[in-house]
């Protein structure tokens, strides 16, 4: 009886919600932009026939994909450090990794624009020290989304790897060890599969995120950096385009749940959604 | 794990380099908003503070402002109280279809914000519902409440049940019990999950930007939208009083629960422990 309120929190705002997006999807929205609920396939025509949105779709995945790659590169090798660090430092560390999530989500992503733009930091220092003359184009492209996205994804992936590598056995690596594995054979045979969970979880998580924001490239992208979740908020927003926004939404939805169902399949769902909520 | 020395220093070589690019950027908003010219870049020439005292003279500014408070404030509120009613049941009643509703309340953090923001907006319209505060509102407690869920089911765990038989045994009903004895051992991680969720309603963006009325701003929107024109110095000083609210406000709440717990260690920490009756080994001269 106590859970129902949050259970009917969950059901009322999150799955209903999503039986709504359904329902706008096949509404008409009539030419003065009003939704009349009588059932249609326009929507769905416009998303189909039009190679457009497809293309950005996989344009995003390829964001999300790229995005999580760089996330687990360097965020492996600094999960890894901060559990050979002494216990007192390492919780500092991990509170230093945590202190940029708590800042304002816009204002970290805004306060890149200091650092790329063509006055920006990196430029200065590069004309003062004579490397350039003129400011590197740094800003409003791909590089800054990737730089804006990892910059924001990362603390996940470190988070994830770092309770994956605490649940590794100690003795299992000094056994590999012991029995003659060299360094890296040892890592490569017994700690990296074994950590394989919190790597696969925390892969998962960075590519949702990813794939769902559209304030990185809003703030940081130039005028041909669209992705998916800006056609969602365009069309939904200020174009007011209801049912288009509603279509795009759910083949979001569908493509994402496509996503998680493959990874469950390889990693096994009850380890996922013990590392995701851990 | 053993490493040779050169492993170690490449790794904590890397480590600060990774940490540098998560933590200067922030700090370069800040230094920026100090500097006197009235255009916001670089290069630093000074210090001045007066671009903090013009926000004050910016209605819009302080009506942002209010609307983040009352919002964050009535979100945290709510979503504690459920959260917190949740996380009970799940951990002390083995009720049927208690993992499945666990899946359910964790269920939301998987959902991209972006969803979750066009879905509730367009079941508000079925509804026959506009954009509105209530909106807001609602869409933040069901965004926040997972995560107060969470920390206060953890909590909720560690502390023994025999403390609660034993209340309830000396004749507490089930409210009382509650009341004198798991809420006061719950209250920091109910503290820290309150704290969260006045944090993530103040800062979320993504969502809200789908619910709130036409031009009806919360800080962060506000300075979204005033991204699009350059930077000013007021809006990095915004930015800045910004970072120093979001590290201050979480740095505040563990400095006064760590005060408060260690000065009532002692009622405190004993069930954590050992049970009460034993005889209790810490400080004990071997």
């Amino acid at each position: 009886m106590l859970a129902a309120p949050a259970v009917g929190c969950v059901v009322a705002f999150i799955l209903l919600p999503v039986l709504a997006m359904a329902l706008h999807s096949f509404w008409l929205r009539d030419p003065n932009g009003i939704v009349i609920q009588q059932f249609t396939l326009t929507s769905w025509r416009e998303f189909l026939d039009d190679p457009f949105y497809l293309e950005v779709l996989g344009r995003t995945g390829r964001l999300a994909a790229i995005t999580t790659l760089i996330c687990a590169l360097v965020g492996y090798p600094v999960a890894y450090t901060l559990i050979l660090m002494p216990d007192r430092f390492r919780a500092l560390m991990i509170l230093l990794l945590f202190l940029p999530s708590w800042i304002s989500f816009v204002v970290r992503t805004m306060s890149w624009l200091h650092v790329l733009g063509p006055g920006g930091l990196v430029n200065l220092l590069l004309r003062r020290m004579g490397v350039i003359e003129e400011p590197l184009p740094l800003l409003y492209n791909d590089f800054s989304i990737y730089v804006g996205m990892v910059h924001y994804t990362l603390t996940y992936m470190v988070l994830n790897i770092y309770i994956g590598l605490q649940s590794v056995d100690r003795n299992l690596v000094d056994a590999a060890r012991t029995l003659g594995a060299k360094g890296w054979h040892a890592f490569l045979e017994v700690t990296l599969p074994l950590s394989l969970p919190g790597l696969m979880a925390g892969s998962l998580l960075v590519f949702i995120l990813a794939a769902g924001t559209y304030i990185t490239p809003l703030i940081l992208g130039g005028t041909g950096n669209v992705y998916y979740s800006n056609l969602i908020y365009e069309a939904v927003i200020p174009q007011l385009d209801w049912p288009l926004g509603a279509t795009l939404a759910v083949v979001f939805i569908v493509v994402l749940t496509a996503v998680i169902g493959l990874y469950a399949r390889l990693a096994g769902v009850g380890t996922l959604f013990r590392k995701v909520s851990a | 794990m053993r490493h040779s020395r050169l492993t170690l220093w490449l790794l904590g070589g890397f480590t600060l380099l990774v940490y540098a690019y998560k933590i200067l950027p922030v700090f370069v908003v800040v230094a920026l908003a100090f500097n006197p010219p009235e255009f916001g870049s670089f290069p630093i020439v000074g210090f001045t503070t007066r671009w903090f005292g013009g926000l004050l003279d910016n209605p819009a500014v302080v009506t942002a402002v209010k609307t983040s408070l009352r919002l964050a404030v009535a979100t945290a509120a709510i979503a504690t109280v459920l959260g917190v009613a949740a996380a009970y049941a799940l951990v002390r009643y083995p009720f049927r279809g208690r993992a499945a509703v666990q899946l359910l309340l964790t269920m939301p953090i998987l959902v991209p914000h972006l969803i979750v923001g066009v879905g509730l907006l367009l079941a508000f319209r079925i509804l026959g519902l506009s954009r509105s505060f209530t909106l807001m509102l609602l869409g933040h407690v069901a965004l926040t409440m997972p995560f107060v869920i969470l920390t206060t089911q953890h909590r909720l765990q560690a502390i023994p049940l025999y403390l609660e038989e034993a209340s309830r045994t000396l004749g507490a009903n089930g409210w009382q019990t509650f009341r004198e004895v798991t809420l006061p051992l719950a209250a920091p991680a109910i503290v820290t999950g309150f704290v969260f969720a006045f944090m993530s309603s103040f800062d979320e963006v993504t969502a809200t930007l789908f619910w709130r009325p036409a031009n009806f701003d919360t800080v962060p929107i506000y300075v979204l939208s005033e991204l699009q024109n350059s930077v000013s110095q007021e809006l990095n000083a915004l930015a800045a009083a910004l970072v120093g609210f979001s590290v201050g406000v979480p740095v505040l709440t563990m400095l006064l629960l760590h005060l408060w717990t260690s000065r009532r260690r002692r009622p405190a920490r004993a069930p954590e422990a050992t049970p009460a009756w034993q005889p209790a080994t810490e400080g004990d001269a071997r």
